[in-house]
C-alpha cells in the first residue's frame, strides 16, 4: 500500500524552559546530522524572542523569515533559506519581528497546520525559553518532543516545569476533544473520595475505571520526552540526566528516555565570542560522536544506560 | 520463566526488559542512592506526601531488585556451569579465602564487570585490575590498598571483614 501523501514529515522540537541550556546549538546539530544521513530537512526558528539560528549556519541568500508568514501572509515554504547543505533548509526567525503574546490564535493554529504541510523527511523547530502558551504548543506539535538541560539547579527546575506544564496542556487538550474536561475536573476536585492523591493517579484513574475510548489512553501515553545533558563538565554529571529521568517518570509518569549528553567544550565557547568577524563552528570531533548518539538515540527511540557509558 | 513476568520490574528500574545484569546493578544502585538522598533535583516536584511517596518508590526498587537478581542468577546458572564452586544461599560462590582469583569468580558470578564496579566505587580501573591480579607492586600504599578491597568487597555484597583481611594477608606477605 502506498500513501496518499507523497511524505509525512517526522517533526522534532527542542525545548526546556531555560535560555542558554544550548537548544539552537543542538537543534542545529541534529539537522546537520540527519542531512548528512541523506535526509531533507527543514529546520525552523521559531525562537520569537530571541532567534539566532542564522548565526550556526552559512547562510547564502538570506530570505524572507518567520515574520513573513504572520505579517505579509507568505505560505511558509516560501521562505526557505538555503544552506551550504544541499538537503538542509532553514526557515529563520527574526529578532525583532513579532513579541510572542501578541500571536493571535488563529495565526497560531495556521502556523501549526502549515509547519506539518512542509515536504520533507525531518522538520527540526528550535524552541525560545520560557513557558509560554504558543511555546509550549509548537513543543507539542512533534512527533519527538526533545528537552535539554545544563547541570544546574535553576536549569534542572525550569525542565521540570516547562515539562510539567507541557505535559498539563496536552491533558487538558485531550480532556477537551474527549468531552471529559468537566469528568476530569470534577475527579480531580474530589480526589480524596477517589483515592487519587497526584497526575499519576488520575490519568490511571481515567485509563482504567472511566469508560473511555481507548484512543484517549493510548494518546495520554504517547506523550513521552527525551532528555539531553548539555555542558557538562564532570563525568559524575552524566548521573544526573538519569535522576532527571527517574522524576519525569516517577513523579510525572511521564515515559522518559535519556538519549545522550554533551561534554562542555572551551573551544566551543570561544568561536561563539565576537572576536571573530564570522563565527566558526568547528565542532570537536568529540562533540560529533555525542550529537551522533544522541541522534540516533531519538530515531530508534533508545536511551543510554550506565553500562553505555562506562567508557566516558 | 518469562520475561514478560518481569517487564513490570524492569519498568521500575527504569529499563528495557532485554537490558544486562550490570545495568540492573547500576540503575538500581543510582535510583536507591536518589531516592534516599536529599537532592535538591526533589525541590522542584515535591509534593506533601513526599515522604511516603519516597518510601514506597524505595520499596518498589527493592523489590524489583531482588526480583531481578534472583532471575539473571538462574539464567547465568542455566548458562554457565563451568565455574565449580559451591553455591550459598544467594547463589554467590563462597570461597575459604579470598584473593585478587576469588574476587574476580565472584564479580563474573554476578555478570559485573570493572568497569562497573570502578563506576560506582570510585576505584581507578587500573587499581582494581591490580587487585584482582594481584600486582602488588603496582598498588599504591597499604592504607589505599585496604580501602579499595573494603569498597570493593562491598560492591560485590560479600563480608567485608573476612574479604578486607584475607587479602591483606597475602599482600602483606608477598610484598
Amino acid at each position: 500500500m502506498k500513501n496518499v501523501k507523497s511524505k509525512v514529515a517526522e517533526i522534532w522540537t527542542v525545548g526546556g524552559g531555560k535560555g542558554g541550556t544550548g537548544k539552537t546549538f543542538l537543534t542545529s546539530q541534529l539537522a546537520k546530522y540527519l542531512a548528512l544521513k541523506k535526509k531533507q530537512v527543514i529546520l525552523i526558528d521559531s525562537d520569537f524572542g530571541g532567534a539566532n539560528l542564522r548565526y550556526f549556519f552559512n547562510i547564502k541568500k538570506q530570505g524572507k523569515s518567520i515574520k513573513d508568514f504572520f505579517t505579509n501572509k507568505e505560505p511558509l515554504e516560501n521562505l526557505l533559506s538555503h544552506t551550504d547543505m544541499r538537503n538542509l533548509k532553514i526557515i529563520t526567525g527574526d529578532y525583532n519581528a513579532i513579541s510572542i503574546n501578541s500571536i493571535k490564535y488563529s495565526q497560531k493554529m495556521k502556523f501549526l497546520r502549515h509547519i506539518k504541510e512542509l515536504d520533507a523527511d525531518y522538520i527540526l523547530i528550535d524552541l525560545g525559553g520560557g513557558l509560554n502558551f504558543n511555546t509550549i504548543d509548537v513543543f507539542l506539535l512533534a512527533d519527538k518532543m526533545i528537552v535539554i538541560t545544563v547541570p544546574e539547579i535553576t536549569a534542572i527546575d525550569n525542565l521540570f516545569q516547562f515539562v510539567k506544564n507541557a505535559y498539563f496542556r496536552k491533558l487538558n487538550f485531550l480532556f477537551k476533544n474527549y468531552k471529559l474536561k468537566d469528568t476530569a475536573k470534577d475527579i480531580w476536585e474530589h480526589r480524596k473520595n477517589y483515592g487519587i492523591e497526584n497526575i499519576i493517579d488520575l490519568t490511571d484513574y481515567i485509563k482504567t475505571k472511566l469508560d473511555v475510548d481507548s484512543s484517549i489512553s493510548r494518546e495520554i501515553s504517547e506523550f513521552s520526552i527525551f532528555i539531553v545533558l548539555n555542558k557538562l563538565k564532570n563525568p559524575n554529571e552524566i548521573n544526573q540526566g538519569f535522576s532527571i529521568k527517574s522524576l519525569c517518570i516517577k513523579y510525572l509518569g511521564i515515559p522518559s528516555i535519556y538519549a545522550g549528553y554533551i561534554g562542555f567544550d572551551e573551544n566551543f565557547r570561544k568561536n561563539l565570542s565576537l572576536s571573530d568577524y564570522i563565527p566558526k563552528f568547528n565542532v570537536s570531533t568529540r562533540i560529533q560522536k555525542e550529537i551522533l548518539e544522541i541522534a540516533e538515540n531519538i530515531i530508534n527511540k533508545e536511551q543510554i544506560t550506565i553500562s553505555t557509558i562506562k567508557n566516558a | 520463566m518469562h520475561e514478560q513476568n518481569y517487564k513490570k520490574y524492569f519498568e521500575i528500574l527504569e529499563l528495557e526488559p532485554d537490558t544486562t545484569f550490570s545495568d540492573v546493578k547500576g540503575s538500581y544502585l543510582h535510583l536507591k542512592k536518589l531516592y534516599s538522598s536529599n537532592s535538591f533535583i526533589f525541590s522542584s516536584l515535591s509534593d506533601a506526601l513526599e515522604k511516603e511517596k519516597r518510601k514506597k518508590i524505595l520499596g518498589q526498587i527493592e523489590e524489583a531488585y531482588a526480583i531481578l537478581s534472583d532471575y539473571y542468577l538462574s539464567e547465568k546458572k542455566q548458562k554457565s556451569q563451568t565455574i565449580k564452586t559451591t553455591v550459598s544461599n544467594e547463589h554467590v560462590p563462597e570461597f575459604d579465602v579470598y584473593n585478587g582469583n576469588a574476587l574476580r569468580l565472584t564479580r563474573e558470578v554476578l555478570g559485573i564487570n570493572l568497569e562497573e564496579v570502578a563506576f560506582f566505587s570510585k576505584i581507578p580501573l587500573q587499581h582494581l585490575e591490580n587487585i584482582e591480579t594481584e600486582r602488588f607492586d603496582l598498588l599504591p600504599p597499604k592504607a589505599y590498598v585496604r580501602i579499595f578491597v573494603r569498597k570493593y568487597a562491598e560492591y560485590l555484597s560479600l563480608n567485608i571483614k573476612k574479604v578486607t583481611d584475607d587479602y591483606m594477608k597475602q599482600y602483606e606477605n608477598k610484598k
